[in-house]
């Protein structure tokens, strides 16, 4: 499943050009080593331009994520708002369910001085007002689309596989994907969302990124709204996989902890 | 003293890091949309907000500097919001200090969350952690396997915080009321009425004892994908009865017929002591939230309307003055069931009902039908990547058919900056606890500075 947050990871394999279908390409970026932990911090900017007038806003936070390999749970992770300073402090709980089992989501907001139980988001939501949305966060399944090679395509000096991804299973917010692959890395570095009516929506472009052990990191992507003339800038730092986070740190007890 | 020094002297010991500061500056200006719209609020307000904190270690204070000067009457002051100090141990949290405590699952109602007193000198327009106010309390919290079991204990009784004689939040008291002493039916004297002035700042608060600790216990888990909160609170009502304190009537001789002696008696703010079990949960299904809290209060106390007996009429043919007795007590529930219905593009609506029963109904209880029912409608959504925010709630008292009922519209000019304005229709009987700031409906400005 290709749903790990700001990670995007490469299996190190030769690649033989023109003999691979779209499905098996995909698989090939899916099936990478999956870290059992990882902490980051995250910078997003925002940029709006509305009549010829640049606002810029910025979000920063801090991910704790836990894997699981052999349990009910896919992942817990741990969100921690940072910046603006109206929501420093806020922190996000959610525990990851392996199947078809709802996630379950929790919010503590400092202001309230308590913990909500809040309902999964709508995968179409903006995720904090960027312009990734929950389903752009998580990824699909990789049996929820149907993968078709639309053939090679240079991208910034590299020959790519340029795919359309159709969903088939489970609710998208997407007519489809269109997907460059570098298959040097086996990494997905620019995505084409395109809305409902088959329009093109936004555009996705990992700018940065390094290879951290048997991990790629994502350092820097992009994510541009083309029909909002908004866009997203994130930036991941601070980065540690394997750090052995404890399983109770995914609980409310510490949900509710503040720094 | 040595208390005074023992948590800077903890913090220096535990924390190695350096103090952290946040909080805002914000301007709050309304405006009365039926008194030619005066402006009857003005508050500025800086909080300031600090933290130290280490691997096991943690201080936190938070202060509000307030200046109002619209209001009757101004308001300077410095609140000390919340001061405590945390320890953190492998499976075992202990807080001491000022601090508030958040018990329930409702929102804009106080069902179990009691535990600390509220603030109402601005009513419900506050913030609901401006309403609630800190207390002085020790606090720890033990978890194993998935299970936090939370102890408390709150040395010094603190009442609620009202708003003060010509404020127009101010609640109806009033200064003198005549009442009626019904004799009993097989009695033949007719109703008197007797003249009673209140005395509201005599009332006695409960002495910082050990005897007066309130205790309050919380055992919360997680079961078949519910949160779930047993709860038991031993403490004093917040909302304190009015005793009678002195009386004087006498059986008029020729008549047989008790007439006031001194044409007054006399009521005071008293408060009595009760246990709250409670139950708390919340779950999803599917895009709705489901929560729900019942709170049982075993010995709550109702005022009533003052009454005669047989034996208290034979008490003052004898001259003794009696004890009239206008408090009652009766076993109270709480109850809410509520539902967040998630919406597209980040909206949500929320929908809450409440109900609230005496067990055993006196007739004779004042302001307290025996069956109460609330209803609270929330409607919210962000729009523009969420530099706009939108919020309509109204709460609806069916007994009295009073409410509250606010439009807010919030805008973030800049991280942190945000303006936000908004309505507040208050409607109802006079005497409900809603309707009787009827008079008070407003336009308001917030200018929020956050650093």
């Amino acid at each position: 499943m290709m749903k790990k947050l700001f990670v995007v990871f490469v299996l190190a394999a030769t690649v033989s050009f023109g003999q691979l279908s779209g499905r098996e390409i995909m698989m090939k970026v899916d099936a990478q080593p999956e870290p059992k932990s990882m902490i980051a911090t995250t910078e997003m900017m925002l940029i709006s331009v509305k009549r010829g007038r640049t606002k810029e806003r910025l979000r920063r936070i801090t991910r704790h994520q836990k894997n699981y390999q052999s349990s009910e749970f896919d992942s817990k992770s741990l969100v921690r708002f940072h910046h603006p300073a109206d929501v420093k402090g806020t922190g996000f709980l959610m525990w990851e369910y392996r199947g078809d089992k709802d996630d379950d989501q929790w919010l503590f907001l400092p202001a309230l001085g308590k913990v909500k139980r809040i309902a999964a988001r709508e995968k179409g939501e903006n995720f904090m007002g960027s312009d990734f949305s929950y389903e752009d966060m998580s990824g699909r399944d990789i049996d929820d689309d149907h993968f078709s090679l639309l053939g090679e395509e240079e991208l910034n000096g590299v020959n790519c596989y340029k795919i359309e991804a159709v969903p088939i299973e489970g609710e998208s917010s997407y007519k489809k994907r269109i997907v460059w692959v570098d298959p040097s890395r086996w990494l997905a570095i620019k995505v084409e969302y395109y809305d409902k009516k088959d329009r093109l929506l936004k555009i996705m472009n990992i700018d940065e990124f390094r290879k951290d052990g048997p991990y790629w990191t994502v350092l820097k992507m992009r994510m541009e709204n083309v029909q909002d003339n908004h866009k997203t800038i994130m930036d991941i730092s601070d980065v540690q996989y394997d750090s052995g986070i404890r399983d109770d740190y995914f609980t409310e007890r510490f949900l509710m902890r503040v720094d | 003293m040595k208390k005074a020094l023992l948590i800077p002297l903890l913090l220096m010991i535990t924390i190695s890091a350096a103090p952290r500061f946040n909080g805002f500056l914000q301007n709050w200006s309304a405006y009365n949309l039926n008194d030619d719209q005066n402006v009857f609020l003005l508050r500025n307000r800086l909080r300031l907000n600090t933290t130290l904190s280490g691997d096991w270690a943690r201080g936190y204070g938070s202060v509000d500097f307030s200046d109002e000067r619209q209001l009757t009457p101004a308001l300077q002051e410095v609140n000390i919001r919340e001061l405590y100090f945390d320890l953190y141990f492998e499976k075992f949290d202990l807080r001491v200090g000022k601090q508030q405590v958040i018990w329930g699952k409702a929102d804009g109602v106080f069902i179990n969350d009691i535990v600390n007193p509220l603030d109402l000198r601005y009513f419900l327009m506050q913030d609901f952690d401006d309403i609630r106010m800190g207390t002085n309390m020790l606090r720890a919290k033990g978890y194993v396997s998935g299970w936090g079991l939370e102890a408390l204990f709150i040395p010094r009784f603190e009442p609620w915080k009202m708003a003060a004689p010509g404020s127009p939040w101010e609640f109806y008291r009033p200064d003198s009321m005549i009442v009626s002493l019904e004799p009993p039916p097989q009695m033949s004297i007719p109703e008197i009425l007797l003249p009673v002035t209140f005395n509201w700042q005599s009332g006695n608060l409960p002495s910082p004892n050990l005897t007066n600790g309130e205790i309050g216990l919380k055992l919360s888990g997680f079961i078949l994908g519910t949160d779930v909160s047993l709860l038991y609170l031993d403490a004093f009502q917040d909302n304190p009865v009015s005793q009678v304190t002195n009386i004087a009537v006498r059986i008029d001789s020729s008549s047989g017929t008790p007439v006031p002696q001194r044409a007054a008696m006399y009521l005071a703010p008293e408060y009595r002591r009760n246990n709250m079990y409670g139950f708390n949960f919340a779950r999803p299904l599917g895009g709705t939230v489901v929560r729900g809290e019942i709170g049982y209060f075993n010995g709550y106390h109702f005022n009533r309307q003052p009454e005669l007996t047989q034996e208290m009429i034979g008490q003052l043919q004898t001259g003794v003055l009696p004890e009239i007795a206008n408090v009652v007590e009766s076993d109270f529930l709480q109850a809410m069931v509520g539902a967040d219905i998630s919406g597209p593009f980040g909206s949500s609506l929320s929908v809450q009902y409440i109900h609230k029963q005496i067990m055993e109904y006196d007739p004779g209880i004042i302001n307290n039908d025996e069956i109460e029912t609330m209803i609270t409608l929330m409607l919210s959504g962000t729009f523009w990547n969420e530099e706009g925010s939108a919020r309509w709630l109204t709460l609806y008292d069916q007994n009295s058919e009073s409410g509250l009922s606010r439009a807010t519209f919030a805008y973030k000019l800049a991280d942190a900056v945000l303006v936000e304005t908004g309505v507040d229709i208050l409607w109802g009987e006079a005497e409900s606890f809603i309707g009787q700031f009827a008079g008070n409906d407003n336009a308001y400005l917030k200018i929020i500075y956050s650093f």
